[in-house]
């Protein structure tokens, strides 16, 4: 392809541009749309496949929980139904009886086995008080007493409460929000209570229960009733209360939805939900989906597919383009050569596409066709010219054989028989040379034994005075010229040169000069001015009846061989006049077509 | 060439567009690259080719506001000294640390473990006895005639010493010195105490000022303890044999024990914070209990100059006992396979086992009493304390320490103690001192020998 060809193909209107425009937004469209519907998938299934395990770390949670509530359900029911917690809460202390039930009321605490993460609390109405884990309250027994939620649990002998409170209130949980469960102890069947049961977890140990659950997006956290966080893997939003988050759940209960797309401070969020009605609790999920995609790896990889595949698609797609086009590019380009350059000889057909190839075959035979009808053209035109040739040898001719007659007819006059059989033989000669041949060129030999007669009938005529020397160099024996082309000038010399005396000389020299035949006809005769010399060759037919035959040769000779050859006369009065005629060294057998 | 051209166009268009997509998710990929690549190693693994030397060392220790403490002062004061060594001192329960170490020797695997760890000495017997090679000789660090006696003895094993001492448990009576006014005692009557005087003080108080004389803990039987040592003895012989039935010193202090609950100068608290809360309270006259126990009785600023500090009582009706004895106690150990050896004991030796200037800083700063002989001559051991009336306490806790009894504690203080508490409820309750002995006798040895 070369840099026409290639701008061709660039050119605003060009097949190449369109077909690749069309491709190209199709193909970009396409990623695109894939690109898009590859992506919403991708993150409608990572947002389910987030939900789905959001509701597994719920569902883990919960269960934790559950079992926890178990727990302490089994503490604190051992401890109602210990005698010694119950002597320890209901008498005034007294050692060595206190220190043997505070004894019993360990061991018998220990056959359930609590946890040591969390305080088991113990307060009796006689303000007689129990801490596990080696620790003491850390409010004063009166204050606990008397505290909302020991009244609330005092309402309820027979429930388990929980409750969030801000501040522990053991040693171990001071100065970390808590969570109690606590229960009112009463003798079974009475409703008497004689003190409370609080176990207490802090924040610490409630985050327990999400060890490695939370991340930065399911926002898991724990909500009370009045819509305070009391626990979550992210700290900051413990203790936090979002009258926001406390409607939505509410309203989910209310409908009894566990899952819904909503918006929670201006972000949208997917809310999960999960009641623990014994805890009192909501276990909630607010699902940044948002953010989960942002951090999802996902997209870009997606992203990255979808472009390098349209970029090879294209790289692809362009280079089809290219090499379907290319075979008309390669057309249009020939064409404007033919119309920049003319008609060439012969047009390739160019391989290509099957509507390419039958374009350019109908190119090529239409190129074809024209240059036939061309050639045809010109071989008309050249019968033409050989037509108008004939005519003006036709021209010669009869001139030369009135003369000739003249002559013999002077000789049968002067009763010389013999001579005039000679000239008429000689005439015959030339005659049969002249209309006979049908050849138009002869060898030069040929041309000077015509010559030789024609001289000899210009002698009889003119007499022996006048000499013609003739001189044939070997070398330009065996060229072809025109027929009788010399005769009219050495008529011409016959004629004029001597017009007013008897004796003179013609020479005729031909020779191979250069690539050019040279024929000179030298007569040292009258002679003439230059002026009349060159008139000779441009003065119209009509004017000058003796220049009729020098100007025959000359348009033979221009319209044989071209303007570059021709009749040159030079001349000067009294010294003579030299015919020079230049011709191409034609030889037989070489180009002879002409 | 313009095709080159626009083809290089749409090319670079399309990086264009990959790298912003890129760009756009560049910033979580590189936090979670951050996330994977965290976790350092603390520690290097302690196989059979453990190196000498480190530089890095690990100490466990479990009090924040004492032991801990102390290690951080030596920790700045080894810096000086050996500046290449990084040394981290982690504050971990003591009954974790326990558990980390009887892990770690029951497997022979050290991964993880420290290079320094604080043990008590009740516990030090066991381990040693349990798994020799396990902790360094420190023998060429712990100079014998430097430190008490009494304190060495627990670390000593076939005349190796395998410890540097820490703290003295040098055990007194904190009073109430108003109270005991109100009683109508004056601290003189505190000198050389007795078990039966303190007992008659405590019912004058309990009389006078409705307060009780000391809170007992149920499941805490040091003040029996404290008792036996005061006497020479445990509840193992010199030869690790269970010695309860035929123990004097024990029999007296169960006595005594009883006697004071049935005298009604007790109250009960269960557990170490209600055992100090009483005292901060105010709920009763005396603590009687190691010297370390003077920091949580300054909790209660409010209480500053109505203390004084008294000799441990004396067992009168027992030979031998004297107005001295020790409660806890540690000391710290090197942790033979883990890596770093020699420079954990270079650490200890330049530190705990010899630096006078450290430990009497120590004095002042965590009112430490330790048992290097040396220590005594500080500037700070003779400085009395306001909170304790103007008491010179450290000199008084020096000058009994050097009159604590060595006994040998044995490898299983802890497990006989926990059938000692029955015992003691067993004797509360009525039953027969000399019958719930001889039954308690057959136990112990029991558990003695499965201990080994």
């Amino acid at each position: 392809m070369n840099l026409r060809e290639k701008t061709s193909a660039m050119h605003p209107g060009s097949l190449f541009r369109k077909i690749t425009c069309v491709v190209v937004l199709g193909v970009l469209a396409i990623s695109a749309f894939t690109l898009v519907a590859a992506r919403n998938m991708t993150r409608q299934g990572y947002i389910e496949t987030m939900n789905y395990s959001n509701r597994q770390i719920m569902a883990m949670v919960q269960a934790k929980m559950e079992a926890m509530n178990d727990r302490i359900t089994d503490v604190e029911l051992t401890i109602n139904n210990s005698w010694a917690f119950s002597q320890y809460l209901k008498t005034e202390p007294e050692n060595p009886r206190t220190f043997t039930l505070v004894y019993d009321m360990i061991k018998q605490l220990d056959t359930v086995k609590p946890d040591t993460f969390y305080d088991v609390a113990v307060v009796g109405l006689n303000e007689q008080s129990y801490v596990s884990n080696q620790s003491s309250l850390s409010i004063s027994v009166k204050e606990l007493l008397g505290s909302r939620i020991t009244q609330e649990a005092r309402e309820h002998p027979n429930r388990i409460l929980y409750r969030y409170v801000p501040q522990g209130i053991t040693k171990n949980s001071k100065g970390s929000s808590a969570f109690i469960a606590l229960k009112a102890l009463a003798s079974p069947g009475s409703q008497a209570v004689y003190g409370f049961v609080y176990v207490v977890m802090t924040q610490r140990d409630l985050q327990a229960f999400f060890d490695n659950l939370g991340n930065s997006t399911n926002n898991l956290m724990l909500l009370d009733e009045s819509g305070t966080v009391v626990s979550s893997p992210n700290h900051s939003l413990v203790g936090q209360k979002d009258e926001e988050l406390k409607q939505i759940i509410r309203d989910m209960d209310s409908h009894k939805e566990n899952s819904r797309y909503t918006t929670l401070q201006n972000k949208p969020v997917l809310m999960l939900t999960r009641t623990m009605p014994r805890w009192n609790l909501h276990i909630v999920s607010a699902f940044d989906y948002i953010r989960a995609l942002n951090e999802m790896q996902g997209s870009a990889y997606i992203l990255l597919v979808c472009l390098a595949v349209t970029a090879l698609v294209l790289a692809a797609v362009f280079i089809f383009i290219s090499q379907i086009t290319r075979p008309i590019n390669k057309l249009v380009h020939t064409m404007d050569k033919v119309t920049e350059k003319g008609l060439p000889d012969h047009v390739e057909v160019i391989q290509g596409g099957y509507e390419v190839q039958q374009l350019s075959k109908a190119f090529h035979i239409m190129i074809e066709h024209l240059n036939r009808y061309m050639r045809q053209l010109i071989e008309l035109e050249r019968e033409k010219r050989r037509m108008e040739i004939h005519t003006l040898q036709m021209q010669i001719n009869p001139h030369f054989i009135y003369n000739t007659l003249t002559s013999i007819k002077w000789l049968i006059w002067q009763k010389d028989s013999e001579k005039a059989i000679r000239s008429i033989d000689t005439f015959s000669m030339l005659l049969h040379s002249t209309i006979g041949g049908s050849r138009s060129l002869i060898p030069a030999s040929e041309e000077v034994e015509n010559l030789k007669n024609y001289i000899f009938l210009q002698k009889i005529r003119f007499g022996q005075q006048i000499q013609a020397n003739i001189y044939l160099s070997p070398s330009a024996s065996g060229c072809q010229i025109p027929k009788l082309l010399l005769q009219p000038f050495l008529e011409n010399s016959f004629f004029h040169a001597f017009a007013d005396r008897k004796r003179g000389v013609i020479s005729v020299l031909i020779d191979c000069h250069n690539e050019s035949l040279c024929c000179e006809i030298i007569d040292d005769g009258v002679g003439m001015p230059q002026s009349k010399a060159d008139r000779l060759l441009t003065a119209r037919p009509d004017e000058d009846s003796y220049s009729i035959g020098i100007r025959n040769v000359n348009a033979r000779v221009h319209l044989l061989f071209g303007e570059r050859y021709g009749v040159k006369i030079f001349s000067e009065p009294g010294h003579g006049t030299s015919v020079k005629v230049t011709l191409p060294v034609i030889r037989k057998g070489s180009d002879t077509s002409e | 060439m313009k095709c080159n051209r626009v083809v290089a166009t749409v090319l670079s268009a399309v990086m264009l567009i990959s790298m912003a997509a890129c760009g756009g998710n560049g910033g979580t990929a590189s936090s979670a690259a951050n996330a994977s690549s965290g976790g350092e190693k603390t520690q290097a693994t302690a196989s059979s080719a453990a190196s000498d030397t480190a530089k890095k060392l690990t100490i466990w220790a479990w009090d924040d506001t004492f032991n801990v403490k102390a290690a951080n002062e030596a920790k700045a004061a080894y810096a000086k000294i050996n500046p290449d060594v990084t040394v981290s001192v982690v504050s971990m329960a003591q009954n974790d640390i326990v558990a980390k170490l009887n892990t770690a020797f029951e497997s022979g695997n050290m991964d993880g473990m420290p290079n320094i760890v604080l043990i008590e000495d009740y516990r030090i017997q066991n381990y040693l006895k349990s798994y020799p090679g396990v902790l360094s000789d420190l023998s060429d660090v712990t100079k014998a005639d430097k430190f008490m006696d009494y304190k060495l003895k627990t670390m000593t094993e076939d005349g190796k010493i395998y410890g540097v001492p820490f703290d003295s448990g040098v055990a007194c009576v904190f009073y109430r010195t108003d109270l005991l006014q109100k009683a109508g005692y004056k601290p003189a009557d505190m000198e050389n105490l007795t078990w039966d005087k303190f007992i008659e003080i405590g019912k004058a108080v309990k009389a006078k000022t409705g307060k009780a004389m000391l809170s007992v803990d149920p499941s805490d039987l040091g003040l029996i303890r404290m008792m036996m040592q005061s006497a020479g003895k445990w509840y193992v012989d010199a030869d690790g044999k269970a010695d309860i039935a035929g123990n004097p010193a024990l029999k007296e202090a169960l006595t005594i024990y009883k006697k004071m609950q049935t005298a009604g100068i007790t109250i009960t608290a269960s557990g170490w914070d209600a055992g100090v809360a009483a005292v901060n309270e105010g709920k009763v006259a005396t603590a009687v209990n190691g010297c370390w126990y003077a920091s949580s009785i300054k909790k209660a600023t409010d209480q500053s100059g109505k203390w004084a500090v008294a000799s441990f009582p004396k067992m009168s009706n027992v030979s031998g006992a004297v107005n001295a004895t020790n409660c806890g106690g540690a000391s710290w150990y090197v942790i033979d396979k883990v890596p770093g050896r020699d420079t954990a004991k270079d650490f200890l030796s330049k530190t705990f086992a010899s630096d006078t200037e450290l430990l009497d800083n120590l004095c002042k700063d965590i009112s430490l009493v330790s048992t290097y002989k040396d220590a005594s001559s500080g500037k700070n051991v003779s400085l009395p304390d306001a909170f304790f009336s103007n008491q010179a306490i450290y000199k008084d806790w020096i000058g009994w320490t050097k009159n604590i009894p060595a006994v040998n504690y044995g490898t299983s203080t802890y497990d006989i103690e926990n059938k000692m508490t029955e015992v003691v409820q067993s004797i509360l309750k009525g039953a027969s001192l000399d019958d719930t002995l001889k039954n308690a006798q057959t136990e112990v040895e029991g558990i003695v020998s499965a201990a080994g």
